[in-house]
């Protein structure tokens, strides 16, 4: 046991190192999960015909298709095409843009179960469509999308384990040095397994506290299926 | 340590379509395209002269090594999700059940299992498993991977299948104990097939998850079908095509599995 | 001396996919006129109020709101509706707001008012409603009553020119109609021009001034209350009327739900 804590400090410095890449790329793809993932379900929802089916296109082609496939794809793959980018860019924009199929799917979820109901309440005072959606349907669909929306942030944070596949040094790919190093996987990835199971606890009571602050009464809660 | 393990440093050869297009002249490929720019637009503009036929027919003969390489892949696939998610099932039922019913003692082993291993990623816990099963036994990283991959799923399952212990009306239970059940009979003939019915939703998602997860047993080197189009991107130098194929066969297999798993919930469902 | 209509609606036609739901009606409002449309359901009722303030198109005919027509080309719906109130059957409250907020957002995000100027005109609406306590509470957290009550609130907020009513107490519990009745009493008292579509023959008989009896998109009979209620001109009037009078007969019956909403009115401050 002492034995395991003195190898604990040695690799520690080493593996908070990756741990901060990994978060990095963690809140950097949720960010655009998100910027592109609303959009997206506003077009699923209230687009034309076309746009829809384009969406629905994207988002079951991501949603598809496991996200080490994806992320292949794009660092390998797309230089075929000319569209070359480095690893850490790959890896934003892999995860970046599987979040937003998932997080379009949750919004739209949350966007339908406000009803048609209210964007007519909203139109019969004068609202022009957009304002409806800016001020009475997308408030309203924030607050359901939360539980699902908080899953998906844990998803990505352990998503962006396989990252270090494309030799992006996150905490895998420290831990995995280390580990080759050192001659101690089992030791390392328990280590690993710690950090990440810190992490995921510190964001799971965070958004616990940010959910209940933003707790409307009629408007608690709505589970949809996530990942 | 297994050697196999490091089978992803030594990354494809990545080359430009054009690149692979002028098999007959080899060249010299330094890496990835983007650290030498010049080569790039050098070698697209002594290629203009391909025609379109010789492109296509070229396209399909690497399109077809693609697939040779591919196919056998599909098996072990396959078999990686199978034979995890019933790994899986046996383990979440089992934990569900005792995170209910377990008592003082059981119970909090089942919660911890299971918040334990949904807080890891499924990378770390193949890669703990492999690690562990091979200091013990001497398993093929498929079983292993297959495994460590339903140890994961277990977690995942039990909650699905709390979720849906828990929304079986308690008056269910009452009632087969007012004729005269057991707790253990109720709960196995009364209450789980409910509940499994109640699953099959979520249960669904749970298995087209699992399926994308078995590409994570790459990182142990099963030669399933990630791996494989790791393998025939680097002999054809055209990873787009190996990897754009085997993302093409995963959306086929999600289809058909949300397919047959919509035909089974609508064949099972209990009108409550 | 004739006044002029507010609203006016000439040959008005709407059909969803192959079947008409109206076939063309004409019908006229005057200011502070109170006219109630009755009739069985599945008629066009409610469909006419939507084609009124623009949320479905009519397939044809003409509206006019004032001196303006309103179904002619290139008119902004938004600012038409702005001066057309609209209660709906089941509320329709913006959840994520309170009470105070559902009556301002319009005035904010609409109209375009400062935020405390809004708040006075949403606590004069509110308590125009009799809800002034209830400001800070979420719809959630109100009867079926208050919530129509604010619904109501929120249509005077934009000083509407017309008040459209689409069967305001058919969600309700019955021991909670009254409240919402009572509140459209004082509103037609103070001379709001209101275009109701109800199944109250109590409160059609005590405050309208006229009475439309439609039919299978059809207006089939219209007149004052006296004359509707007593000696209805059609077969089908006269029908349709005995067969609520026995539906609704003991608490509901017309009688009986006049004497309520006047008992309510004298309770109420």
């Amino acid at each position: 046991m002492n034995e395991f804590f003195i190898f604990f400090q040695t690799i520690i410095p080493e593996l908070l190192q990756g741990t901060r890449v990994t978060l990095k790329i963690a809140g950097g793809a949720l960010f655009i999960g998100f910027a592109v993932g609303l959009p997206t379900a506003l077009i699923r929802v209230y687009g034309s015909p076309w746009l829809q089916l384009i969406v629905t296109g994207y988002i079951n082609i991501f949603r598809g298709t496991p996200l080490l496939v994806q992320l292949f794809v794009v660092y390998y793959g797309l230089p075929d095409l000319g569209l070359t980018f480095s690893r850490l860019t790959a890896a934003y924009l892999t995860l970046g843009l599987n979040s937003s199929a998932y997080q379009a799917e949750y919004f739209r979820g949350a966007i339908q179960s406000v009803g048609e109901k209210q964007m007519v309440a909203a139109r019969a005072i004068g609202m022009s469509r957009f304002k409806a959606i800016r001020y009475i349907i997308l408030p309203q669909a924030f607050r359901l999308v939360m539980p699902s929306w908080s899953n998906e942030m844990i998803s990505i944070i352990k998503y962006t384990a396989v990252v270090f596949l494309i030799a992006v040094p996150d905490l895998m790919g420290k831990a995995k040095m280390v580990s080759s190093r050192y001659f101690a996987p089992i030791s390392t990835y328990i280590i690993v397994a710690l950090i990440y199971l810190v992490i995921v606890g510190l964001a799971t009571l965070i958004l616990r506290y940010v959910g209940k602050r933003f707790e409307t009464p009629g408007l608690e809660s709505m589970e949809t299926a996530t990942r | 340590m297994d050697p196999r393990l490091h089978g992803d440093d030594k990354k494809p050869e990545i080359s430009t379509f054009y690149d692979s297009i002028k098999t007959e002249t080899p060249q010299e490929k330094s890496g990835r395209p983007g650290q030498d720019e010049a080569s790039f637009v050098g070698a697209s503009a002594t290629t203009f002269h391909v025609t379109h036929q010789e492109a296509m027919s070229v396209l399909s003969r690497s399109l077809l090594t693609v697939l040779q390489y591919l196919i056998p892949g599909i098996g072990i696939t396959v078999s990686v999700t199978l034979i995890a998610l019933t790994i899986g099932l046996v383990i979440g039922t089992v934990m569900a059940v005792l995170r209910i019913y377990g008592g003082r003692f059981l119970s909090p082993v089942a919660a911890v299992y299971s918040i334990v291993v949904r807080a890891v990623p499924v990378v770390v816990i193949i890669f703990i498993l492999f690690f562990v099963i091979s200091e013990l036994v001497d398993l093929s990283p498929f079983l292993s991977g297959a495994i460590a991959l339903g140890f994961a799923s277990g977690a995942y399952q039990s909650e699905i299948f709390r979720g849906a212990i828990l929304s079986v009306p308690p008056g269910q239970m009452i009632a087969a104990r007012a004729i005269g059940m057991s707790r253990f009979t109720a709960i196995r003939s009364i209450i789980l097939p409910q509940a499994v019915r109640l699953a099959i939703p979520a249960w669904s998602n749970e298995f087209t998850l699992v399926l994308k997860d078995s590409t994570l047993v790459y990182v142990i080197g099963v030669p399933e079908l990630l791996r494989r189009a790791q393998w025939v991107s680097a002999r054809t130098l055209e990873p787009f095509l190996a990897f754009g194929t085997a993302a093409a066969f995963y959306i086929v297999f999600t289809l058909l599995a949300s397919r047959l798993l919509g035909t089974l919930e609508r064949r099972y469902k209990i009108i409550m | 001396m004739p006044e002029k209509p507010i609203l006016r609606i000439e040959n008005l036609r709407k059909s969803f996919g192959g079947t008409e739901i109206i076939k063309g009606i004409s019908l006229e409002v005057l200011p502070r006129e109170v006219v109630v449309i009755v009739g069985p359901s599945g008629t066009g009722k409610s469909t006419l109020l939507q084609c009124i303030n623009l949320l479905t198109r009519p397939t044809g005919g003409r509206i006019w709101l004032a001196d303006r027509e309103i179904t002619a080309p290139g008119v902004n719906v938004n600012r038409i509706r702005q001066r057309i109130g609209m209660v709906f059957q089941e509320f329709n409250l913006f959840n994520h707001l309170t009470t105070l907020d559902n009556v301002t957002i319009g005035l904010t995000r609409v109209l375009g008012m400062k935020a405390d100027e809004a708040r006075r005109k949403g606590r004069f609406e509110l308590d125009r409603v009799g809800l002034s306590d209830h400001a800070d509470k979420y719809p959630a957290q109100l009867s079926g009553g208050q919530k129509q009550r604010v619904g109501i609130a929120r249509a005077l907020g934009m000083d509407p020119a017309i008040m459209l009513f689409d069967e305001p107490t058919s969600a309700l519990d019955p021991e909670l109609t009254g409240e919402v009745l009572n509140v459209m009493h004082k509103l037609a008292r103070e001379g709001m021009t209101m275009l109701v579509v109800s199944h109250e023959m109590g409160f059609a008989r005590e405050v309208a001034h006229r009475i439309v009896f439609m039919e299978a998109g059809f207006i089939v009979e219209a007149g004052p209350p006296q004359q509707l209620f007593e000696a209805p001109r059609s077969e089908r009037a006269r029908q349709f009327l005995s067969m609520i009078a026995r539906s609704h007969n003991g608490a509901d019956s017309p009688e009986d739900q006049r004497g309520r909403v006047a008992d309510d009115a004298t309770r109420k401050p």
